[in-house]
C-alpha cells in the first residue's frame, strides 16, 4: 500500500521504486526486514521497546499517542537531520504538542519525554549511535524516544564503525552508543530500569516494509 | 601501608556470614551463566580474545609512544593532560583545579577503581571538598564506609535492609519513610542524585579505554551516571591508569565486543560514551559556558609493573570481573577477604603487588588454588594462576609459612614414595592423633581432614606384573605411554591400571612412562626454582617418548595442567609448545580418537559429572562431556559449580578447612538432587565428594572400562566378571 508522503520520507524508497529488477527490490527489502526484526529482538532483550511506522502521518500519531499515554503535552526534541528533514517539529506543533528544543539542562530538567534521532543503529546488539546534540534528550527525561530509518540499521558493530570513526574525525566530540534504558543491579543483584538515565527507551523505526511484509 | 591480617579469622567470618554467602552464590550462578550465553560462538570468542591480547601486548610494549600520541590528541582537541606519578600528585592536581575554579557544590564522582586505588575521595575530602559517589553501588559503599567488594558490582553483598538504613542516614529521613521495593529505593536515589547532578560544578570519572589516534576517552556503564557526570558539570576530570590507552578506534571495537559480554553477559552496556576533548556547544547561537576537560594519567607503580616480566601481564586487564565470577575462593569469601587494599580476587594479587606492594598481595595470595579457571574466561587471557604462583614465590615467608614447610607439603613424590613403601604402617601413623596434631602444627594440615591412604603395591609395581589385554579394537597401532602421576601412583593405582586396560582393550599398545614428578605440588607452594630440576627431568623423559611415537596420556588433570600450562614459563614456551600436541588427558584423548560411541553402548546408566577445574582450564572438559554424553545408554547430568573446594592441597589446609567445606557443600547440594553414579576426574575432587556426600565416586574411565568389558562378555551370562579389582586398603 503506497501512502502519500512516502517518497519524501525515504530516500532509498526511490532506489527500490525505480529498480528495474524485482529480485533486487526483494533482496534489499528482505535484508532490511531481517535487520529490523533482529534489532527489535535485541533491543527488547536489552529492555527497550520499538514501534514501527510506515509514513509520516503514522510517525506523528505514534509520538502523539505515546505522549498522551504519559499524560504530557510537552516534548524535548534534540537537533537532528532526520527530524529537520521531516519537518517534524512543525508537524508535532500542529498536533498541539509543545516542543522544546533547549540545550540548557536547567530548562529541560522537568520534561517527561525526549525525542532524538540517531546516527545509526546496530541490529546484533539493539544499539543506537547518538551524537552529542542528542545528549540531554536521551539522558534527562524518564522516557527516551529515538527515531531511526530502517536503512540506518547496520548488522553489527563493525557495520557502524566507519561512521563512528568518521564522526569523531570530523569533530563530533560526544558520541554515545545506547543499548536499552538505564539500568542497575546494584541492590541485591535485582535488575531495575531507570536509575540515572531514562527508565524507558522506545525506538521508532520508519520502515518501508508494511507490517507482516505485505506490499 | 599494609596491615597485619588474620586471614584465617577473616575467612571464618565470611563463611559464617549468611547474607554474604547468599549474595556470592547468586552472583556466581547468575553472571557465569550470562557470560557463557553471551559467547555462543567459540571460534568468534577465541578470535576476539587473541586479537584483544595482541593489542594489549603491542600497546604495553610501546606504551610511551601511545601515551605521547594520546596526550597530543587530547591537547589538540583543547583538553589538558597531567601525568601523575602517584596518588598524591593526582589528588593535588585535582584539588588545585577545584579550588582554582571555585568549586563549591559537591563534586559528582562516577565509579572508578583507579580512584579507589589512590583513595582519591579521602584526599579530596581532606582538602575540604565534598565528593559524592553517584553510581548506585558506589553510593551505597561510600555511605557504608567500605571498599568495593567486586570490581563491577561494588555493593552486591549488601542486603536491601542495609541499603535502606544507609539511605535513611544519607537523606536524613526516618528509615520507615524509605520504601520497601528495590525499584522504589532506586527511584529515591535517582531523584536525590538528580539534584546534585544539576548543581554540580565538577565531575570526576575513570576511563575504560583511551584511544590514542583520536584522543577519545571511552566510558562503559549501565546507569547513566557517567553520562550525567560528563555532560552536566562544566568541568570534567577523567582519571586513568596508564595501561588504559589503546592505539586505534578499530582496537576499541574489539574490546567493546569483549568487555560487557565478559562482565555481565550484555552485548553492550546501556551506555558507551566516546568523548573527544571538552564538549562544545551544539548550537552556535547560545554559546555554553566555558567547558573544560582534564585527563589525569596515573602511573602509581604501573611503570614498575611494566618493567617486571611477570607483573607486566596484569596491565592487560580490562577489569571486566569475569575472573572473579568464576573463582571458587572469591565466591567463597568475597572480595574483602580474597582481596587487598583495592583489588580483589585472582588478578587482584598482581595489582596489589604492583601498586600497593608485595606484602599487601601476600596477605591473601594463599587463597588462590591456581586452578586456572579464570584464565579460561579472561578476555585478554591473563595467566592469573602463574602470576599468583610467582607472587607466592616472591612473597616467601611473608605468607606465614617457611620454605621448608612449603617444600614438605609440595614434594608429593617423596611423601608418596615414603608412605607407600611403609604402608600400611604409614597409614596407621598418619591417622593416629599425635601425628595429626604434629602435621597440623607444623604443616597446618587440618586434622579433621581424612588423608588419602598410601597404597602398596604402587601403580609402577603393579604394572610390572601386568599382562596386556588382547584386543582387535579400533586403536590398533597406536602407542600410548600412560603418565603415572604421583597421586595415581601412590594413592589410586587402580585408576591407572583401569586406564591402561581401557586403552589396551581399545587396541593401543600401552607402556607406563617412567615416573617423573611434574612438580605440581611444589608449584602450588610457589616453589618455582625447586620445580625446575623436576621439570627438566620430566621434559627429557616426555620428549624422548614423544620422539619414539608415543602419545602421552594422563589421568590427573592437575598434573597435565602443569605440563601444558606452567611448563611454558618454566622451561620455555617454544619447547613446551612442541610437546603439547602429544599430551592428553585420557577422556580428551579418547574423544580425539573419534571412537564410535557404540563401543561403550550398554545398559541404561545415569552418570553425574562435574568438571575438574584444571580439566576446564586446559580445555579438556568439553571433550570429556561430549565423549560421555554420546554413549548409547548413558544419561549424563553435568553439574556446574566453580570448584569442589578441595583443589589439591588447598582443602587440607587448616585455615581453609571451613571454606573448602562450604564450597564442597555447594556441589554436594546439587549432587543430592541427582540419582546415579558420580564420576569425577580429579583425585582430590573424588576425595572431597566422597567425604561430603558419602556416595561412591569414580573416575569416568572406570565406567568406560566396565561398559566396554561387559559388552565384550555379553553373550549369554556375560556379566559375571568383576570390574577392575579395587583392592582393600
Ligand atoms: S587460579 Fe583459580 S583460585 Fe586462583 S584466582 Fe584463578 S580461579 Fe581463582
Ligand atoms: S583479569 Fe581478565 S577476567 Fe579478570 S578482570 Fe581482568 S580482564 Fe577481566
Amino acid at each position: 500500500m503506497l501512502r502519500a508522503g512516502r517518497q519524501t520520507l525515504f530516500a532509498w524508497t526511490d532506489v527500490i521504486t525505480h529498480a528495474n529488477q524485482g529480485y533486487r527490490t526483494l533482496s534489499i527489502s528482505t535484508e532490511h526486514t531481517q535487520l529490523i526484526s533482529r534489532f527489535v529482538q535485541e533491543l527488547s532483550l536489552a529492555g527497550g521497546q520499538t514501534r514501527q511506522v510506515h509514513d509520516l502521518a503514522q510517525l506523528v500519531s505514534a509520538i502523539a499517542d505515546i505522549l498522551r499515554e504519559r499524560q504530557t503535552g510537552r516534548l524535548l526534541v534534540a537537533a537532528d537531520n532526520l527530524i529537520t528533514e521531516l519537518d517534524l517539529v512543525t508537524r508535532l506543533r500542529a498536533k498541539g504538542i509543545e516542543v522544546i528544543t533547549s540545550d540548557e539542562p536547567a530548562q529541560v530538567a522537568q520534561l517527561e519525554v525526549g525525542l532524538t534521532g540517531a546516527l545509526a543503529a546496530v541490529a546484533s546488539s539493539g544499539t543506537l549511535l547518538l551524537a552529542g546534540g542528542a545528549s540531554l534528550a536521551s539522558l534527562l527525561p524518564p522516557l527516551h524516544l529515538a527515531l531511526i530509518r530502517a536503512e540506518q540499521i547496520e548488522p553489527d558493530l563493525t557495520g557502524v564503525w566507519p561512521l563512528l570513526g568518521q564522526a569523531i574525525r570530523t569533530g563530533e566530540r560526544e558520541l554515545c552508543l545506547i543499548t536499552g534504558p538505564s539500568k542497575t543491579a546494584d541492590i541485591e543483584q535485582t535488575l531495575v530500569q531507570g536509575v540515572h538515565g531514562p527508565g524507558e527507551l522506545i525506538v521508532i523505526i520508519l520502515s518501508e516494509d508494511e507490517p507482516g511484509g505485505q506490499p | 601501608m599494609s596491615r597485619k591480617r588474620d586471614l584465617a579469622a577473616e575467612i571464618l567470618r565470611a563463611v559464617a556470614d549468611e547474607q554474604l554467602q547468599h549474595s556470592l552464590n547468586s552472583l556466581g550462578e547468575r553472571l557465569n551463566m550470562l557470560r557463557a550465553a553471551a559467547f555462543p560462538d567459540r571460534q568468534e570468542y577465541e578470535a576476539l580474545r587473541r586479537e584483544a591480547r595482541r593489542i594489549k601486548e603491542e600497546t604495553i610494549a610501546h606504551l610511551d609512544k601511545y601515551l605521547a600520541q594520546l596526550r597530543a590528541q587530547v591537547e589538540a582537541q583543547g583538553g589538558k593532560v597531567f601525568l601523575a606519578q602517584d596518588g598524591t600528585e593526582a589528588a593535588a592536581y585535582i584539588t588545585q583545579l577545584a579550588s582554582a575554579r571555585g568549586v563549591s557544590a559537591p563534586i559528582v564522582k562516577a565509579k572508578s577503581m583507579t580512584a579507589e586505588e589512590i583513595e582519591l575521595n579521602r584526599a579530596l575530602i581532606a582538602q575540604g571538598l565534598q565528593v559524592l559517589e553517584v553510581d548506585l553501588g558506589e553510593r551505597i559503599i561510600q555511605l557504608a564506609g567500605e571498599k568495593p567488594a567486586h570490581i563491577i558490582g561494588p555493593a552486591f553483598h549488601k542486603s536491601k535492609e542495609e541499603v535502606r538504613r544507609l539511605f535513611a542516614r544519607w537523606l536524613e529521613i526516618p528509615e520507615g519513610d524509605i520504601p520497601q521495593g528495590i525499584s522504589a529505593i532506586t527511584a529515591l536515589a535517582r531523584s536525590a542524585l538528580r539534584q546534585k547532578f544539576l548543581q554540580a560544578e565538577m565531575g570526576i570519572t575513570g576511563v575504560n579505554f583511551a584511544v590514542a589516534e583520536t584522543g577519545t576517552i571511552v566510558l562503559v556503564e549501565n546507569e547513566g551516571d557517567i553520562r550525567m557526570t560528563t555532560r552536566l558539570p562544566p568541568l570534567h576530570v577523567a582519571l586513568m591508569g596508564l595501561e588504559k590507552v589503546i592505539p586505534t578506534l578499530d582496537d576499541l571495537r574489539v574490546f567493546l565486543e569483549l568487555l560487557p559480554r565478559s562482565g555481565t553477559g550484555q552485548k553492550l552496556t546501556s551506555y558507551v560514551s566516546l568523548l573527544t576533548g571538552p564538549r562544545r556547544s551544539s548550537s552556535g547561537e547560545r554559546p555554553e559556558p566555558e567547558r573544560e576537560f582534564h585527563l589525569v594519567l596515573l602511573d602509581n607503580g604501573r611503570s614498575r609493573m611494566r618493567a617486571d616480566p611477570a607483573l607486566r601481564e596484569a596491565l592487560y586487564c580490562i577489569r571486566c570481573g569475569a575472573c572473579m565470577n568464576t573463582c571458587a575462593p572469591y565466591l567463597g569469601v568475597g572480595g574483602h577477604v580474597y582481596g587487598g587494599q583495592t583489588y580483589m580476587s585472582g588478578i587482584g594479587n598482581a595489582w596489589e603487588a604492583g601498586v600497593h606492594g608485595l606484602e599487601e598481595a601476600a596477605g591473601f595470595n594463599e587463597l588462590c588454588t591456581t586452578c586456572g579457571r579464570c584464565t579460561e574466561v579472561c578476555p585478554v587471557k591473563i595467566d592469573i594462576p602463574w602470576l599468583n604462583t610467582v607472587i607466592r614465590q616472591r612473597a616467601g615467608s611473608l605468607t606465614g609459612r617457611a620454605r621448608w614447610q612449603r617444600w614438605l607439603i609440595g614434594r608429593v613424590d617423596l611423601s608418596g614414595r615414603w608412605g607407600s613403601y611403609t604402608a600400611p604402617l604409614s597409614n596407621w601413623l598418619v591417622r593416629a592423633k599425635p601425628l595429626r596434631l604434629l602435621l597440623e602444627k607444623v604443616l597446618a594440615l587440618d586434622r579433621r581432614r581424612r588423608l588419602p591412604a598410601f597404597r602398596r603395591p604402587t601403580l609402577e609395581q603393579r604394572f610390572r606384573r601386568h599382562r596386556p589385554a588382547r584386543s582387535d579394537g579400533p586403536l590398533q597401532g597406536t602407542k600410548v605411554a600412560l603418565l603415572p602421576d604421583c597421586f595415581t601412583n601412590y594413592y589410586q593405582p587402580e585408576i591407572g591400571l583401569a586406564a591402561i586396560e581401557l586403552l589396551e582393550r581399545l587396541g593401543c599398545s600401552v607402556e607406563l612412562a617412567p615416573r617423573r614428578c611434574c612438580g605440581r605440588g611444589l608449584l602450588s607452594q610457589g616453589l618455582i626454582e625447586e620445580v625446575k630440576p623436576l621439570a627438566r627431568r620430566s621434559m627429557e623423559t616426555l620428549e624422548r617418548l614423544a620422539g619414539q611415537g608415543y602419545e602421552l596420556v594422563g589421568v590427573e588433570p592437575s598434573c597435565l595442567a602443569a605440563l601444558r600450562g606452567e611448563y611454558a614459563h618454566i622451561i620455555g614456551s617454544k619447547r613446551a609448545a612442541r610437546l603439547r600436541p602429544h599430551l592428553w588427558e585420557i577422556l580428551e584423548y579418547l574423544q580425539h580418537c573419534h571412537l564410535p560411541p557404540e563401543l561403550f553402548a550398554g545398559p541404561e546408566q545415569q552418570l553425574v559429572y562435574h568438571g575438574h577445574c584444571q580439566q576446564k582450564a586446559i580445555g579438556a572438559n568439553r571433550a570429556a562431556i561430549s565423549l560421555l554424553a554420546n554413549i548409547p545408554g548413558v544419561k549424563l547430568k553435568v553439574v556446574e559449580v566453580p570448584c569442589c573446594g578441595m583443589a589439591g592441597s588447598f582443602g587440607y589446609k587448616r585455615d581453609f578447612y571451613q571454606l573448602s567445606m562450604q564450597l564442597g557443600r555447594r556441589l554436594t547440594k546439587k549432587l543430592e538432587k541427582l540419582e546415579g553414579q558420580i564420576v569425577l576426574c580429579g583425585s582430590s575432587c573424588r576425595a572431597q565428594v566422597e567425604e561430603l556426600s558419602g556416595r561412591s565416586v569414580r573416575h569416568p574411565l572406570e565406567l568406560l572400562l566396565e561398559r566396554l568389558k561387559s559388552k565384550e562378555l555379553s553373550g549369554p551370562g556375560g556379566h559375571d566378571e568383576e570390574p577392575v579389582a579395587r583392592d582393600k586398603l
